[in-house]
């Protein structure tokens, strides 16, 4: 039995958008902070596997390299080095909590709403086996080169920030 | 001999946007009500990868293939690099200081 690549492709589009959402809200609603953790390391190896599915394979393995290897190690020592409560309660009263779920939907709700209601042009299905990281390297190197030195300088500029922001004296 | 229609790929950008709408809005609500100024840093993680998601749907159902989308995706990972660094690095300064990490108890800025 062969299972079409159609079927695979949208079963596993939707299964890994609902685990990102459902790890972006237990990010949300997780009461201590390692638990918040690890919940985004889950949203975030979601991510990577929407863009697998989406045709970037170089932007999944650096969102896991950056984020899950990265960006979430330097979540964990921060969480190491500051104490932590168990039961933090969520800031002021309960209706700036109610306040801010509102602002939230309603971006959500008016976003999405525009983008079901608008025209959109026909996708055109290019080649999926095609390997994006040489073409991301041409335009990195080609029209995108001043944003990539400006990258880099920023950098550069937030390592030695960092450095002189958290060291003692 | 008539060409075969292109196949339709199975996934609309409408999806793709939705998906990406949701971490954005998740990740606000979070960075909105949470105390800790860890869980808000990973709450604005959220919303930049919300992002994210969106340029790299539009980058698949281009009508270019010079993969603008994802050239960009790459800068705003940058971005949430250096900020989750300077973010950390101010969270422990600022709890070497006023020994707390709870956003409410550091306003001594606030007019």
């Amino acid at each position: 039995m062969v299972i079409p690549t159609a079927f695979l492709v949208a079963g596993g589009f939707y299964t890994f958008g609902l685990l990102a959402i459902i790890g972006a809200l237990g990010v949300l609603l997780a009461h201590r902070v390692f638990h918040s953790a690890l919940f985004l390391v889950m949203t975030l190896a979601s991510v990577a596997a929407e863009f697998v599915i989406l045709g970037a394979d170089f932007l999944a393995m650096v969102e896991i390299l950056v984020y899950v290897g990265a960006i979430m190690v330097l979540i964990l020592f921060g969480i190491m080095l500051t104490p932590q409560q168990v039961h933090l309660p969520d800031i002021g009263s309960a209706g700036r909590s109610v306040a801010a779920a509102l602002v939230a939907g309603a971006i959500f709700v008016i976003t999405a709403a525009v983008v079901v209601t608008s025209e959109w042009p026909r996708s055109v299905v290019t080649p999926m086996d095609v390997p994006t990281t040489q073409i991301i390297g041409q335009q990195l190197f080609g029209p995108y080169v001043l944003p990539f030195e400006i990258a880099s300088v920023l950098l550069l500029i937030a390592m030695i920030g960092a450095i002189v922001i958290a060291r003692e004296d | 001999m008539p060409t075969a229609a292109p196949p339709i790929y199975p996934i609309a950008l409408q999806h793709g946007l939705v998906l990406g709408a949701a971490l954005f809005a998740i990740g606000m609500a979070g960075a909105l009500t949470k105390r800790n100024a860890i869980t808000v840093l990973m709450c604005v993680e959220l919303m930049l990868n919300g992002v994210i998601v969106t340029f790299v749907s539009f980058a698949r159902h281009a009508a270019s293939t010079d993969l603008a989308g994802q050239v960009f995706s790459i800068f705003i990972m940058t971005v949430a690099a250096a900020e989750a660094a300077v973010g950390l690095a101010i969270v422990i300064a600022v709890h070497r200081v006023r020994n707390t990490v709870q956003v409410d108890e550091v306003q001594s800025m606030q007019g």
